[in-house]
C-alpha cells in the first residue's frame, strides 16, 4: 500500500492533475446529486402535506363547460360513509402578485398562504409537526400559523404579526414545514382570507353593474327583483362568489387515513362526483416522483459523461506509467509475480486515484454547495434548502470514484500484465 | 524414493526468435546439459550465442521453441506464464549484470519483492529480508534506495533477493561483468558460500579466469554446447 502510494507521488504533478480532473467530474456528481437528493427528500417529505387528504378541483367537462363544484355534489360526497371532514381551501401567494417588481413572478417558486376551515386545520394539516404555538381553532379571524423556515427568515414569532397579502394576521403557531414549492408557508382561517380575495372582485363587479344600470334605468319588475337579491351590492358580491366558486378547491378527510383508506376513498369520490377532479395522494407522488425521474435521468448523463473524462485522464496517466515502469514490471516479473499481480498492482493504483479524486471532489462539492446555497435561496425567497448531501451520495459517489478507476486502470494493467520480462530486462 | 532429479536437464533444448521481417534468429540450436544438484558450472562464450538466452529459458523467463528443458525434475515446456511466475518466485532465483533493483524500494523492499509475491506477511518479509541483507553484508543499509549504494553493494541486494523465495537454483548472467576485480572477487566469494549451502549456481561470465574456478566450465558457440 505505501508502495503504491510511493509510485503514485512519482509524477506527482501529472497524477496531481488527472485527480484534479477526476475530481471535477465528480464535483458535478456530488452537486447535482445533491440536488438530486434534495427532491427525492421533497417528496418524501411532501407526504406530511399530501398524505390523508383527498383534494376535489373542478374540471371542464368534454363540451367544454366548467360546472363548477355545486351544493348537490358536496351534499354527495358528504353523505359517503367514508368521509370524515369537507373543507374549502383556498392557495394564493403570501405576497400577492407584484408583476411590476417581478414579472417572474408565475415561473418562480414563491411562499404561499392556504386559507383552512380553522376548527379543522389541525386535522387536515396535523401532518407536518407543529413546533411551537398551536393550530387554528374555531372562531380565529386573523390568525396565522406559520411555516418554520419563513418565520426564520422573516423574522417572525408566535404572537407577533404576520403581513399576508398586505393584511396583518397575528401568528399563533410556527410548524415544521417540508420545502416543496406546493406547500404553503403559512395557514390562515379560510373565511377572511376568502373574503379579502373576493373583496376587489366585488367591488369591480358593483361599479360594472352600477355603470352598466345607471346607463339603462331598469323597470320596475327588474328593480323588484334586484332588491329581492339585497340590492346591487349583494347581487355583486354573490356573483363573483359564484365565479370564485369555478375555482374552489374542497379537502376531503377519510374516516381511515391510511394510505389504503385514501385511496378507497379517492375511488369512491370518482364514482360520485364524476364532474369533478379527484387528487389523491398518490396522483401528486407520482407525479412528483416522475418529476424527480426526469431530472434525475439528465443528471445521470450531465455526471457520466463529466467523470468519464477523469476516466480517460486515468486511462492516460496509468498507460504512460506502464510505459515508464517496463523494466520494473520485467524486474518483478522475474522474482516471481504473475501477471495477475502485476495487473492488479496497476489497478489498484488506478483506483487510489479514482477514490482520491471522489475525495476532492466530495469536499470541494459539499464546500461549493456551502458557498452558494444561501446566495441561491436568497435568490428564490422560497425554501430552506436546495442541496441535500446525504450519506448515501457520498458513499456512492467515492465508490463510483474508484470503480471508475479500477475500470480506467483496466486496459493499461493488461498491458502492463503482458509485458515480457525477456525482452525488457534485455533493454538498457 | 529414487535419487532427486538433477537441477536442471536440457536435451536438444531449441530457442528460435522471430526475426525483423518475418525471418527467424536462432539463438539455441539443440543444447543438452545436465547440472547436478549442489553444482557450480559457468558458462562462457563469445557474444550473441545464446548464453543469456539459456539462463532465460532455464530461469523459466522465457519459453524453450523445442526440446526439453527440466528445472528440479520439473518441465518447463508446458508451463503456462502464470505457473512460471510461480516457478521463478520459489525455485529459481536471478542475478543480472544490469542488477535490476527497484529504484523506488529500498534496499531491504527490494530483497522482500519475491516474499510480497509469495504472499508473506509484512513482518515475516521484513525478518527475512533482514536476515538475506545480514548474509550479504549488507545489515547497515537496509533503508538505502539502491541509488545510494555502490555497484557491488546493489548486487549483493540482487543476490539476496534472488536467494529470497528460497530458490534451489541460482541464474547468474555476468553478476560481475559491471564491477572492477575487487568487488568482483566479493561478489563471487559471496556466490560460493550460497553454493556451499547447496544452492546449484549457472553463472555466465566472459572472464576465463574467473570461469577457470569452477566445477565445471560448458562452452557455447552458435546455440550449442562445444565438446
Ligand atoms: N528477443 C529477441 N529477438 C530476436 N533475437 C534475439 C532476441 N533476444 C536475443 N536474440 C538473439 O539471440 C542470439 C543470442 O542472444 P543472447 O543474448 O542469448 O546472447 P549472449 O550469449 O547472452 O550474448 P552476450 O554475451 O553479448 O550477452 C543473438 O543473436 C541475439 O541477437
Ligand atoms: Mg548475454
Amino acid at each position: 500500500m505505501t508502495g503504491l502510494v510511493r509510485d503514485l507521488l512519482r509524477q506527482r504533478l501529472r497524477a496531481a492533475l488527472t485527480v484534479s480532473g477526476v475530481a471535477l467530474g465528480m464535483l458535478t456528481l456530488v452537486v447535482l446529486g445533491a440536488l438530486g437528493e434534495h427532491f427525492r427528500a421533497l417528496v418524501d417529505e411532501s407526504k406530511a402535506y399530501t398524505r390523508g387528504v383527498v383534494r376535489l378541483f373542478t374540471k371542464t367537462n368534454p363540451d367544454g363547460i366548467n360546472p363548477g363544484i355545486t351544493d348537490e355534489a358536496l351534499d354527495a360526497v358528504r353523505g359517503l360513509p367514508g368521509v370524515a371532514v369537507v373543507a374549502p381551501t383556498l392557495v394564493l401567494y403570501l405576497d400577492g402578485f407584484d408583476l411590476e417588481a417581478d414579472p417572474l413572478s408565475f415561473a418562480t417558486p414563491r411562499p404561499l398562504v392556504e386559507g383552512l376551515a380553522p376548527d379543522h386545520a389541525a386535522t387536515l394539516r396535523g401532518g407536518m409537526p407543529l413546533v411551537e404555538g398551536r393550530w387554528l381553532r374555531a372562531g380565529d379571524e386573523r390568525h396565522a400559523v406559520v411555516a418554520r423556515w419563513l418565520a426564520q427568515r422573516r423574522g417572525l414569532g408566535v404572537g407577533g404579526p404576520v403581513t399576508i397579502r398586505h393584511v396583518t394576521y397575528e401568528v399563533v403557531g410556527l410548524y415544521d414545514a417540508p420545502d416543496a414549492p406546493m406547500v404553503p408557508a403559512a395557514v390562515v382561517p379560510y373565511g377572511p382570507l376568502n373574503h379579502d380575495f373576493i373583496t376587489p372582485g366585488a367591488e369591480r363587479a358593483r361599479r360594472a353593474l352600477g355603470e352598466l344600470f345607471g346607463a339603462h334605468p331598469l323597470g320596475p319588475m327588474a328593480q323588484a327583483a334586484l332588491a329581492q337579491e339585497g340590492g346591487l351590492e349583494e347581487a355583486a358580491r354573490r356573483f363573483v362568489e359564484q365565479q370564485e366558486a369555478l375555482f374552489r378547491v374542497y379537502e376531503v378527510i377519510p374516516r381511515d387515513r391510511s394510505a389504503e383508506g385514501t385511496r378507497r376513498l379517492a375511488e369512491d369520490l370518482r364514482a360520485t362526483v364524476p364532474d369533478l377532479a379527484v387528487i389523491d395522494p398518490d396522483r401528486i407522488e407520482q407525479q412528483m416522483e416522475r418529476a424527480v425521474a426526469l431530472f434525475l435521468v439528465v443528471a445521470l448523463i450531465v455526471t457520466v459523461i463529466s467523470t468519464v473524462v477523469g476516466g480517460l485522464l486515468i486511462v492516460n496517466t496509468m498507460a504512460m506509467a506502464v510505459l515508464e515502469r517496463r523494466r520494473e514490471i520485467g524486474i518483478k516479473s522475474a522474482v516471481g509475480a504473475t501477471p495477475g499481480q502485476v495487473a492488479l498492482e496497476f489497478v489498484a493504483e488506478a483506483g487510489v486515484l479514482g477514490l482520491t479524486g471522489a475525495v476532492l471532489g466530495v469536499l470541494v462539492g459539499v464546500a461549493a454547495i456551502r458557498l452558494a446555497e444561501p446566495a441561491l435561496l436568497a435568490q428564490l425567497e422560497s425554501g430552506s434548502r436546495l442541496f441535500l448531501v446525504t450519506p448515501r451520495l457520498v458513499v456512492l459517489t467515492v465508490a463510483y470514484g474508484g470503480v471508475l478507476g479500477v475500470l480506467a486502470g483496466g486496459i493499461p494493467a493488461l498491458r502492463a500484465a503482458r509485458v515480457d520480462p525477456a525482452i525488457v530486462l534485455r533493454e538498457l | 524414493m529414487s535419487s532427486p532429479a538433477p537441477a536442471i536437464e536440457c536435451v536438444g533444448l531449441e530457442k528460435t526468435y522471430a526475426g525483423p521481417g518475418g525471418g527467424q534468429v536462432a539463438a539455441l540450436r539443440g543444447v543438452d546439459l545436465a547440472v547436478a544438484r549442489g553444482e557450480a558450472v559457468a558458462i562462457t562464450g563469445p557474444s550473441g550465442c545464446g548464453k543469456t538466452t539459456l539462463l532465460n529459458v532455464l530461469g523459466a523467463l522465457d519459453r524453450p521453441t523445442a526440446g526439453v528443458a527440466r528445472v528440479l525434475g520439473q518441465d518447463l515446456a508446458p508451463l503456462d506464464t502464470r505457473a512460471r511466475a510461480l516457478l521463478r518466485r520459489t525455485a529459481v532465483g536471478f542475478v543480472f549484470q544490469q542488477f535490476h533493483l527497484i529504484p523506488t524500494l529500498t534496499a531491504e523492499e527490494n530483497v522482500a519483492l519475491p516474499l510480497r509475491y509469495a504472499g508473506v506477511a509484512p513482518a515475516e518479509r521484513r525478518r527475512r529480508a533482514t536476515d538475506l541483507l545480514a548474509r550479504v553484508g549488507l545489515a547497515a543499509r537496509a533503508d538505502h534506495h539502491p541509488t545510494s549504494l555502490s555497484g557491488g553493494e546493489q548486487q549483493r541486494v540482487a543476490l539476496a533477493r534472488a536467494l529470497a523465495g528460497g530458490a534451489q537454483v541460482l541464474l547468474a548472467d555476468e553478476p560481475t561483468g559491471n564491477l572492477d576485480r575487487a568487488t568482483a572477487g566479493e561478489i563471487v566469494a559471496l556466490l560460493r558460500e550460497v553454493v556451499a549451502g547447496g544452492v546449484t549456481l549457472v553463472l555466465v561470465t566472459h572472464d576465463l579466469d574467473l570461469a577457470g574456478t569452477f566445477d565445471r566450465q560448458v562452452k557455447l558457440r552458435d546455440g550449442r554446447v562445444e565438446a
